[in-house]
């Protein structure tokens, strides 16, 4: 190996990525060679002070307030852009704004927003500004919201409560039950008995709204109860 | 060998054997008793797993933490600086079974904002005024004070709660709501089987969707009050003048009302029934919708 | 003689997580911003640490670092518990710096070409948590902040972040050769800034 092919390699050798016969090649170099030693020494001080650079640099100010405010901001476009009449989620819609959607597959994901629709549209508390009269619950779920629409809303909170199952069984084969997933489990049979008898009745009466707010709200307690779950509070 | 040395080594062989027998060292329960000084408003997070947690509010810029750690704990961290602490049990990584957990008291500025998080442990929190926020598995949750913000979730422990806030919501899974005294601006409760009790209860808008919890209320109703469950029965017991208009739809249960109007059936073919009257000049809304529930309407 | 480093993960050695921050992290992904702004303070100074060294420009970097967390709320469902949480993060921050340094590839006008000197200090911002010679250490940071910004990147990258020359090349989307050029050719760089200094210790 020649002086300038060493001088090249050192930069591989220190980082441990020359071949055998190379590195054994610049080695040998490197025993003869007091110049490519003392570089290597400097290439290698130079690693070592990276290496104790600090793993931490505060940022001068405070970011988080900044951040949040972006966050609140990009929930409060999705919302808008869901087209839900007054009300501020609070509550259980906290955990349905989770970030970036759902956390299923992709394809669910924008459905999830028609779920947030419906489910935003027939819970969203009134609170209106002085003076306004409350919005009924059969104006927010009016005739705005086609059936069409409510079956569509229904269709994904139906599939995000199979996918929902799915994983629960999941964490129930692989974690066994704590005590809190035993009780979630009990609460589940009695949803799903909800929500059949809630579907009997509507289907029956496809034209009812009430029902069909039944229906929706007994998937959506369904889906809040697989949420519980799956935090990590319910794993001990 | 002599008697005594027989003896000496009989002792120190059957201790010898003890200590195989008892294994490795066990942990000893430890108390506690640290002070930090903090914000007037400093962000308090404290979580626990099992045991008990006490938290108070008092004039102090501090925070004090007393207690007993049990012997399954690992450590108690404090960690944080004046405007947010963390008060964290930290439990091995594998918990076999039950454990003891930690018993802590904490007193905290009464303008701080609290959040805990448990697992079976109770809580027990009073004489806070800013924000409170509770999340609890099995463990009861009792709680005193006037917020500004109140967040209780629980999957299988009760709620019970005194006092007043400006917005409060309820979360739980089958664990029952007690709610006494309660002046709120914002209510909202969501169960899966839990009941929900308010006493003397003055609201401007509540919210309560259950399945199969009952819902039984004595107070007023200001601005607007939403009832909708699947099976749970609701009663609602009016004190003072009722200014209000009032929805109500069921599906199978049954409808009953003192203030006067009676129910009518919306359909030939099943028992569904509605009642719409205006009581004074309607100035707040009521709606109840339950599938089988029965709806009882007072006035006192 | 032995090779010093054997090429460190890529994820600059984020340990695994505990209890207390995968509580964080589940909590995050079902939506509870507190527990995303407790993920915020564990992992803000390193995300800080990475823009900075990459831009040299500390209101940039605190801009980036802002962007890189709101981004990750925003995909927080593509981290699927695969390695620890700093590491996806650290990710998603080299993605943002870097993406931003191609849109603002034209009008970037703040980098200085200073390879001997040491430019007047724009700050590192805040105390560095280490201990170590402080003159050494400001050294060291002032000289890499003087690199030009291809050779700032593939060093900060794999030298101070351990990423391999496969994965900056992936990142960057420059070929592996370009990478270790980039690399080699800062080191070299900093070698000679630093003489100086090394020379008045009497090394």
């Amino acid at each position: 190996m020649t002086h300038d092919q060493a001088q090249e390699r050192l930069h591989d050798y220190v980082d441990g990525v020359l071949g055998v016969a190379e590195r054994e090649a610049l080695e040998a170099h490197l025993a003869g060679c007091a110049e490519c030693r003392r570089e290597l020494a400097a290439l290698q001080e130079l690693l070592v002070r990276a290496a104790g650079l600090p793993d931490e640099i505060p940022p001068a100010r405070h970011l988080w307030p900044a951040i949040a405010a972006a966050i609140e901001d990009e929930a409060a476009a999705r919302r808008e852009r869901a087209a839900a009449p007054a009300g501020r989620p609070r509550g259980v819609l906290r955990r349905l704004f989770a970030p970036g959607g759902d956390r299923l597959a992709p394809a669910l994901a924008a459905a999830a927003v028609l779920a947030l629709v419906a489910v935003v549209v027939w819970r969203a508390l009134v609170a209106p500004g002085p003076g306004d009269a409350p919005l009924r619950l059969a104006e927010r779920t009016g005739p705005g919201e086609t059936p069409a629409a409510v079956a569509a809303a229904l269709a994904t909170l139906e599939a995000e409560c199979r996918a929902g199952d799915v994983q629960l069984a999941g964490l129930a084969r692989r974690g066994g039950a704590s005590p809190c997933l035993a009780s979630v489990s009990a609460s589940m049979g009695e949803v799903d008995q909800a929500i059949a008898t809630a579907r009997a009745a509507w289907r029956r009466h496809p034209d009812d709204p009430v029902l069909a707010r039944r229906v929706l709200a007994a998937y959506k307690a369904k889906a809040s109860l697989q949420k519980q779950a799956f935090s990590a509070r319910c794993r001990v | 060998m002599s008697k005594t040395s027989r003896l000496a080594v009989t002792a120190a062989l059957a201790l010898l054997a003890f200590g195989a027998l008892a294994g490795p060292a066990v942990a000893q329960e430890r108390d506690v008793d640290e002070t930090r000084k903090v914000d007037a408003d400093v962000r308090v997070r404290i979580e626990n797993i099992a045991g008990e947690i006490i938290v108070r509010g008092w004039d102090k810029k501090e925070i004090h933490v007393k207690g007993t750690l049990g012997e399954d704990v690992k450590r108690l961290e404090i960690e944080g600086d004046e405007n947010s602490m963390k008060i964290d049990v930290i439990y091995p990584r594998r918990l076999r079974g039950h454990t003891d957990g930690a018993w802590l008291e904490i007193d905290v500025p009464k303008g701080a904002d609290v959040e805990i998080g448990v697992v079976s442990a109770d809580v027990e929190v009073s004489k806070l005024e800013n924000r409170l926020e509770v999340d609890s598995v099995s463990g009861e949750v009792r709680v005193a004070g006037e917020y500004e913000e109140l967040y209780i979730e629980t999957v299988s422990g009760d709620i019970d709660v005194e006092g007043a806030a400006k917005q409060a919501s309820f979360e739980s899974v089958s664990g029952d709501l007690d709610l006494d005294s309660l002046a709120t601006e914002e209510l909202e409760a969501e169960t899966v089987s839990g009941d929900l009790v308010l006493e003397g209860s003055d609201l401007q808008t509540i919210e309560f969707s259950s399945v199969s919890g009952n819902l039984e209320f004595e107070g007023t109703i200001a601005k607007s009050g939403t009832f909708s469950t699947q099976s749970g029965d609701i009663d609602l017991m009016f004190t003072g003048d009722v200014d209000a208009e009032f929805e109500i739809e069921t599906f199978s249960g049954d409808i009953d009302n003192s203030f006067g109007p009676r129910p009518r059936r919306t359909s030939r073919w099943t028992s569904s029934e509605r009642l719409s009257f205006t009581e004074g000049d309607g100035k707040a809304l009521i709606e109840i919708e339950t599938f089988s529930g029965s709806v009882e309407l007072d006035k006192r | 003689m032995r090779p010093l480093g054997t090429g460190s993960p890529g994820d600059d050695g984020a340990t695994e997580m505990d209890f207390q921050e995968r509580h964080e992290v589940t909590e995050s992904q079902q939506g509870n911003l507190r527990a995303f702004e407790a993920l915020h303070r564990r992992h803000v100074g390193r995300v800080h640490a990475l823009c900075l060294r990459m831009t040299a420009d500390r209101e940039l970097a605190e801009t980036l670092t802002q962007d890189v967390f709101v981004r990750a709320w925003r995909k927080f469902d593509s981290y699927r518990g695969e390695g620890p949480f700093g590491a996806w993060l650290r990710r998603l921050a080299v993605n943002v710096v870097i993406e931003d340094r191609r849109r603002a590839a034209r009008t970037r006008e703040r980098e200085v070409q200073d390879p001997n000197g040491i430019m007047a200090d724009s700050g590192a911002g805040g105390a560095a948590t280490r201990a170590g010679r402080p003159e050494a250490r400001i050294d060291l940071e002032r000289a890499i902040r003087t690199l030009p910004p291809g050779a700032r990147q593939a060093f900060v990258l794999h030298d101070i972040n351990g990423y391999r020359h496969r994965e900056i090349a992936e990142m960057t989307g420059l070929a592996e050769g370009t990478v270790k050029a980039q690399l080699h050719r800062a080191r070299a760089l900093l070698r000679r800034a630093l003489e100086p200094s090394r020379e008045a210790e009497g090394s």
